[in-house]
């Protein structure tokens, strides 16, 4: 019942996730950020930030490691470590959420050109032959033509493996 | 449906910042070594939340860089300089000192979340700052706090 009410029922769904528009890019390996429980106004951005789009960052760049710092220096900042070793600092002090998100965005997300030529090469892996659980289609039996599963109807002896390998010893 | 609910964490090891949990020496040089506790986030499908899972690295630290507490940045190695096996990373850079935190945006330090400075200013303007309004004996507490606290902002535009 707790579940309904506030903003947990937002922040718990799979389309708040898919929300997010942060899309670092791949060299930025670590991203720690530095924030306030109890925040002054000031430092209200950043908490918001946290507690609205942490979890959307998580989901969009699952190979970067997000760190927080939780009451450990006065002014709110966020880092990121990229992978040739240099660091980009941000002064959140005094910003809101939407434009650390902004800042964020801009300075280290991928460019829209990045991210249709990334869609696109994704599109060209796409096999319709494939089938399993990680495809689009999950049992070949859903192909027209193809003999059910054998679990809805049985199969005949010569395509089983109980006759055709083991020669029915069993 | 899967065993369990949560999806493995796939945060890439190349960089990883942790806390330093243990430093210790391996093999005859004695070569120093830090075990570097790594906080990752892993999925929870039933609760779609993110909870921290910390995981322990080993990295080699030749000079001592950090000391039991500190918040270190951590690289991974190639395995031919690898003094042992499970040794696979080395430290970097130290992020946070412990018990001596810089802010990185101001660059200073930090002393139970204000400012050292702040303080030490503080400590010297005590006599001229809160004692002279202690003397004009008919000021309520609210309005001599104020007084203070507005020649206190005089005292610190002074000093920039």
């Amino acid at each position: 019942m707790p579940f309904m009410h506030g903003s947990m029922p937002l922040r718990r769904t799979f389309f708040y996730l898919q929300q997010g528009k942060v899309k670092l890019r791949d060299n930025v390996n670590v991203f720690s950020m530095g924030f306030h429980k109890n925040p002054t106004p000031e430092q209200s951005g950043a908490r918001d930030f946290v507690y609205w789009n942490w979890a959307q960052l998580q989901y969009h760049n699952p190979k970067v490691q997000l760190v927080k710092h939780a009451d450990k220096v006065v002014t709110p900042f966020a880092r990121a470590y990229l992978n040739d070793g240099r660091e980009v600092l941000f002064d959140l002090d005094g910003m809101k959420r939407e434009e650390i998100e902004k800042l964020l965005a801009k300075t280290l997300g991928k460019t829209e050109l990045v991210e249709r030529r990334e869609h696109l090469e994704s599109i060209a892996k796409l096999n319709p032959a494939d089938f399993g659980s990680k495809n689009e289609r999950q049992c070949m039996c859903e192909v027209q033509g193809q003999h059910p599963c054998t679990g809805l109807l049985r199969a005949p002896q010569c395509v089983t493996g109980k006759y055709r390998w083991n020669h029915n010893l069993i | 449906m899967p065993k369990t609910s949560v999806w493995k964490t796939r945060v890439g090891t190349q960089i990883l910042m942790g806390k330093i949990t243990d430093i210790t020496q391996i093999g005859i040089d004695r070569i120093p070594c830090a075990q570097v506790r790594c906080q990752m986030n892993e999925f929870n499908i039933y609760l779609k939340k993110y909870f921290a899972r910390s995981f322990d690295f080993w990295a080699l630290d030749k000079t001592s860089l950090g000391n039991i507490g500190d918040t270190v940045l951590i690289k991974q190695i190639d395995g031919s300089s690898r003094p042992k096996a499970n040794v696979s990373h080395a430290v970097d850079r130290v992020v946070f000192k412990f018990g001596n935190i810089v802010d990185p945006v101001t660059g200073r330090k930090i002393f139970n979340d204000t400012f050292a400075d702040e303080i030490d200013l503080k400590k010297v303007l005590v006599e001229e700052v809160v004692d002279k309004p202690l003397e004009e004996e008919s000021m309520l507490f609210e309005e001599r706090r104020a007084l203070q606290i507005r020649r206190l902002e005089q005292e610190k535009e002074a000093n920039v």
